[in-house]
């Protein structure tokens, strides 16, 4: 599988998955190119591997976690909700829509395990089996994670309709 | 349930900005460039590597060569040190002869027959060598 082909496949869904986890389109770009340099460098076979595109996810997961490392940033500093909001707000569409709004906001609020979870699961469209193998956790945690990700939305959504009306 | 079932539905509604058309020549034509630097890097490593491979095996090569060399050298000298005594001794007895041939210096040549014999029987061959280069100065300058 060449370059081109898993960047036209899962290009744009790495792209938003990392602007989601590391609230910045600038790093994400630059951790995005990272992993097709590293892609690229060590020549991956992906013949041999089962599943190319989590495969691909979990590299980029794993360059972003080292790449913030390296930053040395605050984790819960750095996703703090007005960054992730902002930056939901500028990356996804259909945001005018207000229970959509309402929902990005809302996924803002819950914590960073079980909104990457959702981020791929909706986003990028990945199974819970890949999902797991992308996070390196079994799929029983991750569909729990998912679970109580969903229940948090739910009550925060309701929260907000309840405010609103 | 149904909650859930319309989060779900509003979480597949969000979709992300498509990304500029550029982005996608930036990140693979700067993937390639470093695959390329890495290439020309490991070509450069592997040629350094067979170089000194080839330079390895010739040290290895002229360690043996040497090595045996230097054996034979010093077999000639320990062990085969008859062999080296027998042609000093016929050298000996040549320049000797030419010696007592020689009418005047008599003096010196009683002196460095006495020597010989005297270092003959101490059997040493250095001492061999010692009076060969003596004796071949001596007839030298006669």
């Amino acid at each position: 599988m060449h370059l081109e082909k898993i960047f036209d496949s899962i290009g744009e869904k790495l792209f938003n998955y990392l602007t989601i986890k590391l609230c910045s389109p600038l790093d994400a770009e630059d951790v995005l190119q990272e992993v097709f340099c590293r892609l690229a460098r060590y020549r991956v076979r992906f013949r041999f591997i089962q599943n190319p595109s989590a495969y691909v996810f979990r590299v980029a997961r794993n360059e972003a976690i080292r790449f913030l490392k390296n930053r040395k940033r605050n984790p819960e500093r750095y996703h703090s909700v007005e960054k992730l909001s902002e930056v939901i707000q500028d990356n996804l569409i259909g945001l005018e829509n207000e229970a959509l709004n309402q929902t990005a906001k809302a996924l803002t609020q819950i914590p960073e395990e079980q909104r990457e979870v959702i981020v791929l699961k909706f986003f990028e469209d990945l199974t819970f089996k890949e999902i797991a193998s992308v996070c390196g956790i079994s799929i029983n945690t991750t569909t729990s994670r998912f679970r109580y990700g969903m229940k948090k939305l739910r009550i925060l959504l309701e929260g907000q309709h309840e405010g609103s009306g | 349930m149904r909650d859930l079932d319309k989060i779900q539905i509003l979480l597949e509604r969000l979709s992300p900005k498509p990304l500029p058309p550029e982005f996608r020549e930036k990140i693979l034509s700067t993937a390639y460039q470093k695959q390329r630097n890495i290439q020309v890097i490991i070509h450069v490593l592997q040629k350094a590597l067979f170089i000194c491979g080839v330079l390895g095996v010739m040290a290895l090569v002229f360690d043996t060569v040497i090595t045996n060399s230097e054996n034979k050298h010093l077999a000639a000298m320990m062990d085969g040190s008859q062999t080296s005594e027998v042609l000093i001794e016929k050298d000996l007895q040549e320049i000797a002869a030419e010696l007592f041939e020689i009418e005047y210096d008599k003096n010196l040549n009683q002196w460095l027959i006495r020597h010989y014999k005297t270092e003959k029987k101490s059997a040493k061959l250095e001492s061999y060598q010692n009076i060969i280069e003596i004796l071949k100065e001596q007839t030298n300058e006669k």
